[in-house]
């Protein structure tokens, strides 16, 4: 245990190369041995499976992550070198000779390992990797909202091709309405369970900040069998930690080499010759310009708030001015006395933009898995840990804020609609007995 | 009918936003399941059955799948429906002798190997078969069928809850007492292995160590539930070995994340230096990804500036203008100022951003995946206190997950709202409205915008007298 992370830098001697490769491969879960690396070195074509295949599978499921549909990984070749191409073009990776690669596989090893070290970099690699693998064995809680409902991306094969009544939008409307109050039921169920669980098992938690087990702590104990994946998942991810820290305490050497690495350069200078290259759209279970969608959305969100920002602007300036000229009629030393003042406001409002810039307190922690813990008011609680009535707090302020947000938008409607009604000839339009709000 | 367009549109979103919500409905009953059969008696059979096929089976495979659960659902129906219908046989037959009943061969099968339960059948298949002919084979078991309705009076609409019941609750009730047939069918979880529970816990492990056989000290010889003996587990000695080694390496981890090297840093900024200078594709400096994730960043900013918009004007809403001190009226001049400032710098910057991303996609139009999801990076975090988030009742756990969903479902709602004003105004602004068809047409979006399709409006004819 103590072996990790402790050695002197001093010890790193000839055969540091290797074994940091060997970690850094055994951390990533490939199987690419120190040779592989030295073969792309010298541009051998023995290497270039190897490295298309452990390009393809570290990218792959970071782009699995969040999508509605997950597609089934392209068992050829030629589709996983496609798919590597068009990820590292999407990341601005510029070398014109990796995209010319050609697609059986057959020569590029040199190339192949300059982009992943690239990738190395640029992705931080391996820590995504144990990231993305990271195995739970608490009951997980994700106060983080970025996969929440509004952000999937919807695809366009869902959506039928002929044309539809309103009345079938009503019912898809009100099909996602009873949908809404399924999920709310489920989950105060689950709260209700999940509390049962950690109150029935207080004080079996070897660690004593924890003190109850999780759900599948439990199933570790209920079906010995069924979870021993867990326990395999778990020995694989410490095998995985293990050789991650070990390459972290190597890696200057792996760069050092690659140094040298660039300075070989085999290939020669890559041919100038504009031959262009095409990259076929790979990712096709999204939608087609899903950036330029994502853009509009954003543009148009970000005038609308110019717009009611500017009226409301002006609506208090007007208000101030009155005030100021009200005060200083009455107390005329008021323009010097308060020069201070209006800095100091204006310091404080900076300070308070500023902070809302960096996003508000529950980003800094909230993308991170928390583990859920229960412990009976009174009981004492490290001071480190996040309580969920803070928590509850800033969601509150979320949802008072949305709903205003949502109101205001049907209000928007309603005077538009109320408008046109007037155009209604022979109809007497009798609005519903009561507002909802 | 709606047009083309806006239908496609309309219904696309729709469905979206539904099957977005059946994902998390998903999630949430296999969830629900796992905590239900762990609450349940944990019963200890007396011969080791073997179950050769279960060990070699995988996590995922047992988790039920929409179809599954929805098959199961149509299970639960029937057999609430057979279990009234025995009811009232059970009233009549009340005084019929109890001797007949007690085989019950169809449940004996059912229990008797339950590794060989294909979990691919078709519970379906199984249930219009099977109730009429156990409520005439049954008709002895019939005494109790109180027993039987218990347990659906402890847990009203946990159905599947009572799909399980049986299973579990043989062994202490006996196999008379179990009045469903098809318990066996029920598809998911991994309720077959009870039997292995406490003798194998040791042993199936990776690594069994000397701890076998003692690790539910006390609890071996009859079922028992959480309730009673949670607090009596133990986990196994092997797990919390691996479990404390993990949290010390994800300590050591973080703790590299948090200390840089700098002439590791200084290495691979130089390598990177290096590489860029022989990147020799035409592009633009920022890279598609990066305008994906600068995209999203000015999305999050912008959602940001309208709270603080609203809570800025909510002191307003609270206390009349009036009353308002001159400081209070400045600082939200200044605000909202700022605001204003930080809203054009954000337009400028996607104008920026639309530039760049012309300029990489030219005139071929360019799919690509959530970027964004990827920067959701999770990890454990150290072994620390820092990662855990603790809650103190279960009506405070209730309360966040209540409004996270309601966040959640707002947010769903006000994209699906500006969706639904962007397709349908137009149409009412459009179309004359003379016939009853547009009249039905218009009151239908007036109900779906403004009163969110709860409430609706009543329109009336008003015909001209001739």
């Amino acid at each position: 245990m103590g072996r990790l992370g402790r050695r002197p830098r001093e010890d790193l001697g000839p055969g540091a190369l290797p074994t940091a490769i060997s970690s850094l491969s055994r951390a990533l879960r490939g199987g690419l041995g120190p040779e592989t690396f030295r073969k792309a070195k010298f541009d051998l074509p023995e290497a270039v499976a190897e490295l298309w295949s452990l390009l393809f599978s570290l990218l792959w499921p970071i782009h699995q992550e969040g999508a509605v549909a997950p597609r089934d990984p392209p068992d050829a070749l030629e589709g996983q070198i496609r798919f590597v191409k068009w990820v590292l073009c999407c990341y601005g990776y510029g070398r014109r000779h990796f995209y010319q690669l050609s697609e059986d596989g057959s020569y590029g090893s040199y190339e192949l390992l300059l982009a992943f070290s690239w990738l190395l970099v640029y992705l931080s690699l391996p820590e995504r990797f144990l990231c993305l693998n990271c195995v739970h064995q608490g009951d997980d809680a994700w106060i983080c909202l970025c996969k929440d409902l509004a952000s999937y991306p919807v695809s366009l094969a869902l959506g039928g091709k002929g044309r539809v009544d309103i009345r079938y939008v009503q019912w898809l409307l009100g099909k996602l309405r009873f949908q809404w109050r399924s999920l709310y039921a489920s989950q105060q169920e689950q709260c209700t369970l999940l509390n049962k669980i950690h109150l029935y098992t207080r004080g079996c938690h070897p660690d004593p900040s924890v003190g109850h087990l999780s759900v599948p702590e439990l199933e570790l104990l209920r079906f010995p069998e069924s979870s021993k994946q867990l326990l395999q998942q778990l020995e694989s991810e410490n095998s995985c930690l293990e050789a991650f820290l070990e390459w972290k305490h190597m890696e200057l050497v792996y760069w050092q080499w690659m140094d040298t690495v660039m300075d070989a350069n085999p290939i020669g200078i890559p041919n100038a010759g504009k031959q262009d290259v095409f990259l076929p759209e790979i990712l096709q279970y999204c939608s087609p310009k899903y950036i330029t969608g994502e853009m509009d959305r954003v543009q148009k969100n970000l005038e609308a708030l110019r717009q009611r920002l500017q009226e409301t602007v002006n609506q208090q300036r007007a208000a101030w001015h009155t005030k100021v000229s009200r005060c200083s009629r009455r107390l005329p030393r008021l323009s010097e006395l308060s020069t201070a003042m209006m800095k100091e406001i204006q310091e404080t409002v900076g300070c308070e933009l500023a902070a809302l810039e960096q996003g508000c307190e529950v980003k800094s922690w909230s993308h991170r898995l928390q583990r859920l813990v229960f412990r009976e008011a009174g009981e004492p609680s490290n001071s480190g840990t996040h309580q969920m009535t803070k928590v509850i707090q800033v969601l509150r302020r979320e949802e008072a804020s949305l709903e205003k947000t949502f109101r205001r938008l049907q209000e928007e409607c309603q005077q538009e609609l109320a408008i046109l009604a007037r155009g209604l000839e022979g109809v007497i339009w009798i609005l519903p007995p009561y507002q909802r709000w | 009918m709606l047009p083309a367009s806006c239908s496609h549109r309309l219904v696309t979103e729709l469905q979206g936003a539904l099957a977005a919500c059946q994902k998390k409905e998903e999630a949430l009953q296999q969830s629900i399941a796992r905590c239900r059969v762990l609450l349940q008696p944990w019963e200890v059979p007396s011969p080791p059955s073997p179950e050769p096929a279960r060990s070699t089976e995988t996590k995922p495979a047992h988790e039920p799948t929409p179809k599954e659960l929805k098959e199961l659902e149509l299970l639960n129906q029937a057999l609430e429906k057979a279990l009234q219908v025995r009811k009232g046989i059970c009233q009549v037959q009340s005084s019929k002798s109890a001797s007949s009943g007690k085989t019950a061969p169809s449940l004996v099968t059912a229990q008797a190997g339950p590794g060989a339960r294909p979990r691919t059948s078709n519970p379906k298949a199984c249930v219009p078969a099977k109730p009429p002919p156990t409520s005439q084979r049954d008709s002895g078991r019939l005494k109790k069928p109180a027993r039987a309705s218990s347990h659906r009076g402890k847990a009203p609409g946990n159905a599947l809850t009572h799909a399980r019941q049986p299973e579990n609750s043989m062994p202490i009730e006996g196999p008379s007492l179990c009045p469903l047939p098809s318990q066996g069918q029920v598809p998911g979880l991994p309720t077959s292995t009870p039997v292995s529970v406490l003798r194998e816990a040791g042993a199936t492990g990776p690594s069994p160590g000397p701890e076998e056989g003692k690790i539910q000290p006390g609890l071996r010889s009859e079922a028992f539930t959480l309730k009673e003996k949670g607090t009596q587990l133990q986990l196994p000695l092997f797990y919390k070995k691996i479990a404390s080694r993990n949290s010390s390496l994800w300590a050591q981890v973080q703790h590299y994340q948090s200390s840089a090297d700098t002439a590791v840093a200084a290495a691979k900024a130089h390598f990177m230096e290096r590489m860029k200078v022989t990147f020799d594709l035409p592009g633009p400096a920022i890279s598609l990804a990066e305008i994906q994730e600068e995209v999203n960043r000015l999305d999050q900013a912008c959602h940001l500036l309208t709270q603080h918009l609203e809570e800025a004007l909510d002191v307003n809403g609270e206390a009349a203008t009036a009353s308002l001190s001159w400081e209070q009226e400045y600082h939200r001049l200044v605000t909202l100022e700022g605001l204003q400032a930080a809203v054009e710098r954000h337009l400028l910057r996607l104008r920026e951003l639309r530039d760049a991303e012309e300029q990489w996609l030219g005139p071929r139009p360019v799919e690509s995946s959530l970027w964004g999801s990827a920067l959701c990076l999770g990890g454990k975090g150290s072994s620390g206190s820092t990662n855990h988030i603790v809650y103190s009742s279960v009506e405070e756990l209730q309360t966040m997950t209540a409004l996270k969903l309601r966040v959640t479902m707002l947010k769903q709602q006000i994209h699906l709202e500006k969706v639904l004003m962007e397709e349908l105004l137009p149409l009412v602004r459009s179309e004359n409205p003379a016939g009853p068809a547009q009249v039905a047409l218009y009151r239908a979006i007036h109900s779906q915008l403004c009163e969110a399709g709860e409430r609706f409006s009543i329109l009336v004819r008003d015909e001209p007298s001739v």
